[in-house]
């Protein structure tokens, strides 16, 4: 039988306001939020050894600090945690931007470039999209291997896997046609088992579609 | 590189401003059913229901294909056959559905084809036509050259190739429904299908959405979020596995909201990891597992550890239980 998938998590306040007040609830273990709600008064933090977790108030936050919480309890691009050495939140996202001759095409929804070649730049950043210094290393795989051959960096395309310096460039030569799914990966310094990736779609034009693009992109101004 | 599959999709209100935005060329049918014969007749569209898909036939050259799949027949039903012939007829059904394994055996596909020589008949993947000797049975006693396997063969890769070496040798296109995720041999299957089936429009189901929901699947991925993992399905990103084997990917969720619709169709086209594994599914389960990408499931190796599943959960097998900590990062 079919219902339907709900909108909102359960452990999500229904919204926020100006004056609302709110706590989180975070593993002890890896810090993760996992929990945020509405709160009618302060309260000392309680921790739940049974479930390893701590609940902790926050009072009043601005609307994108709710925004990040929330995002990093129902999506992987984000991540919340509460850090309880010195009572700060951080927030990290993973995101990609796009480097030279390299484009969206609206119609497939998924990255081209200019001869098949894919420039990306990815990214660890906070909420304010400032780029995070202490993660140092992105790593890069081809999620289709050698079914779908990519030279990553100039290196063979047989090495479908990489690394990259946060905020660094990444070309991907794509010896294929199709469409194929590259990931970005960090692991947050302080949590060894806790990630963050993101998964661009790349697609690669037969002769015609190639020569196309080339064209488009010769008209456009410079 | 990928190959072009088919897909036979669901009907849904309003798909025919959608539907262009999909890559039509890959889409054989649109299946439905009505409140005259069959399952689900709480889904009950109409003279407009049929408008919409006799204009997508026209634009598009995909066929109408019609459901009869209750799970019960009242006795008065195998008097009112000469009628579902007729109504087969005057609905210009290019396919039909049928579970009925008395009239499968009658040949009635020789009656459908006096209004429509060209007619294909399928039987419903809940005749569950899951080991190779249900495969040879389904063609040789009940005639049929066009076959809906079962679930389970969406992780069991080593009979689905017993079954497509049979296929080829005697004619008979497969068909695989990919994202139901239902458990496999579900023990509340039975009693689902018969609620199904009895459901007509305007019912007041009540009584029985509570019944589902707190002692049926819902209630139990819920409390037990990793089983939903260990339903039947294939992700979008996997069906690259059913190529040579599968001439049919069914997409199931004929009530699917139009968005939900365009982008699960979607993603199986484009063979896309980019979408949320609740969304995909039309089972319910646990949230935190519904928000999850399917890209993040399978790069942890879930499709090539589903492949030939030996459904041992538990005490031969914990990788769905795995995964299920690993993306929730439900770290302990």
């Amino acid at each position: 039988m079919t219902t339907q998938v709900s909108a909102a998590p359960t452990t999500l306040a229904a919204g926020w306001t100006e004056t609302g007040l709110y706590s989180i609830t975070y593993n002890l273990a890896s810090g993760l939020i996992i929990g945020l709600y509405g709160a009618i008064a302060p309260f000392v933090d309680i921790v739940h050894s049974d479930t390893d977790t701590d609940t902790h108030y926050l009072g009043s936050i601005t609307q994108d600090m709710y925004n990040a919480i929330a995002e990093s309890i129902s999506n992987p691009v984000s991540l919340a945690f509460w850090n309880s050495t010195n009572n700060t939140l951080k927030i990290r996202k993973i995101m990609v931007n796009f480097g030279p001759n390299t484009y969206l095409d609206g119609q497939r929804q998924c990255i081209v470039g200019l001869n098949n070649t894919i420039t990306l730049i990815p990214q660890c950043v906070d909420q304010n999209g400032a780029v995070w210094n202490d993660i140092t290393t992105i790593q890069i795989k081809n999620m289709s291997k050698l079914d779908f051959p990519i030279s990553i960096n100039g290196n063979p395309a047989s090495t479908y896997k990489s690394t990259c310096a946060n905020n660094a460039s990444v070309t991907f030569a794509l010896e294929d046609q199709g469409r194929v799914t590259v990931r970005f990966k960090v692991i947050i310094p302080e949590l060894s088992n806790v990630w963050l990736s993101v998964y661009p779609e790349l697609y690669a034009y037969d002769a015609a579609g190639t020569a196309a693009l080339a064209t488009w992109v010769a008209s456009q101004p410079a | 590189m990928s190959i072009t599959h088919k897909f036979s999709i669901p009907y849904t209100h309003g798909m025919i401003d959608t539907l262009e935005n999909l890559d039509t060329t890959s889409i054989t049918d649109v299946y439905f059913s009505d409140n005259k014969f069959g399952s689900a007749r709480s889904i009950f569209n109409g003279k407009e229901m049929f408008d919409e898909l006799y204009t997508i036939r026209e634009k598009y050259g995909i066929k109408v294909h019609y459901l009869v799949n209750p799970s019960l027949y009242p006795n008065e039903f195998y008097s009112q056959v000469p009628e579902l012939i007729e109504h087969i007829k005057n609905i210009q059904a290019d396919i039909v559905t049928l579970n009925n394994t008395y009239l499968l055996r009658a040949n009635i596909i020789n009656d459908f084809r006096v209004g429509n020589p060209n007619i294909e008949l399928k039987n419903s993947v809940n005749n569950l036509v899951r080991t190779l000797k249900d495969f040879v049975f389904m063609h040789e006693v009940l005639h049929m050259d066009s076959i809906i396997v079962d679930r389970s063969l969406n992780r069991d890769l080593d009979t689905l190739t017993k079954m497509s070496k049979y296929a080829k040798e005697h004619g008979i296109k497969i068909t695989m429904l990919v994202n139901e995720g239902c458990i496999v041999d579900c023990k509340w299957k039975q009693w689902d299908d018969v609620i199904i089936s009895q459901i007509k429009f305007q019912d007041d189901r009540t009584t029985t959405d509570d019944v589902h929901e707190k002692l049926g699947c819902i209630s139990y991925f819920k409390n037990n979020p990793a089983e939903w993992l260990k339903t039947a399905f294939t992700f979008p990103n996997d069906i690259s596995k059913f190529d040579g084997l599968v001439d049919v990917i069914k997409i199931a969720g004929r009530n699917f909201p139009i968005d939900r619709w365009y982008r699960v169709i979607d993603a199986y086209q484009k063979q896309s990891g980019n979408i949320r594994f609740g969304e995909i599914l039309s089972t319910t389960g646990d949230l935190k597992l519904a928000t999850i990408s399917i890209n993040q499931i399978t790069d942890l190796g879930f499709n090539d550890l589903t492949k030939n599943c030996k459904t041992v959960c538990g005490i031969e097998c914990d990788h769905c239980d795995k995964v299920y900590k690993q993306i929730t990062r439900n770290f302990v």
